[in-house]
């Protein structure tokens, strides 16, 4: 068992045609882990999303997320693999953008496509039978927004293998500590 | 156009939708579990096509700093308890 001290004082100025100025302090808060251990790291993030590694971290409580590029934002979120599909899904967009329909006659996938300029036209079947359409592998859902430089605090609530995160426009370097729960 | 929103909310253990009155688009925020119940936990995340994806948990008394990355439709959070609440202080992405 170990605990964590940490303190936060948080003051937002807002500039615009009419300024806020707020303010609003959190209380420190003493955090008790579960489990000795924490994992920190700079890891490179590029436009595609990508887990984020997290060391030998088993379940991750705390975390420490700073974005060290002065240009793009990151994107911090969970990864659920399986593409979202609902179970008995009859259509599909696979992982290069094609869609699919499954036949309730045979249970095979067909491409498909709309051919003609107006709604008049029939889809057309642009394969027949297999082979199978590649999934994708999984849907990135992105939460956080961490934006040039900035940092943020958080406890997360995501399994390690979840968690992923995707750079806007270019890579960019993520600084991450991370704590057991 | 709405700058900040500062809001608590009960938040039962289903996903719920944070009023954020006329802020659409959040930003940085701050969270806070303020239940008074020291094994509740709240999750914040991203509600689509009817599955919450938390990503966030405020255990009792803790409170999170970060800038919400998704439109305001999508935030949602949820309680293990009926009885949970939130606090939260919510800035428009600028």
């Amino acid at each position: 068992m170990s605990d964590i001290q940490y303190q936060f004082q948080s003051t937002v100025t807002i500039e615009g045609g009419t300024d806020v100025v707020d303010a609003y302090k959190l209380p420190s808060t003493s955090v008790e882990q579960s489990q000795v251990g924490l994992f920190r790291n700079v890891q490179a993030i590029g436009t595609t999303e990508e887990g984020i590694d997290t060391g030998s971290i088993g379940t991750i409580g705390l975390a420490v997320f700073r974005n060290l590029d002065a240009t793009n934002y990151v994107e911090v979120g969970t990864w659920e693999t399986g593409g979202g599909l609902p179970a008995n899904s009859q259509v599909l967009i696979d992982a290069t953008g094609v869609v699919w329909m499954k036949s309730v006659t045979n249970g095979l996938w067909y491409q498909v496509q709309m051919q003609g300029t107006d709604g008049s036209a029939a889809l057309a079947v642009g394969q027949t039978g297999g082979p199978e359409p590649v999934l994708p592998t999984g849907v990135f859902y992105p939460f956080l927004k961490l934006k040039p430089l900035e940092g943020v605090m958080c406890r997360l609530s995501v399994v390690a293998s979840s968690l992923y995160a995707r750079a806007n426009t270019a890579q960019v370097e993520l600084f991450c500590l991370l704590y057991e729960n | 156009m709405a700058r900040l929103v500062r809001n608590t909310q009960p938040i039962p253990n289903t996903p719920t939708a944070l009023d954020m009155g006329d802020v659409i688009t959040p930003g940085m925020s701050i969270f806070a579990n303020m239940s008074t119940v020291d094994t509740d936990i709240i999750e914040v995340g991203n509600y689509t096509g009817g599955t919450f994806y938390p990503l966030v948990e405020l255990k009792y008394g803790e409170q999170a700093v970060f800038r919400v990355g998704i439109s305001g439709s999508l935030l949602y959070a949820q309680s293990n308890t009926a009885s949970g609440a939130i606090l939260f202080y919510i800035i428009y992405n600028d």
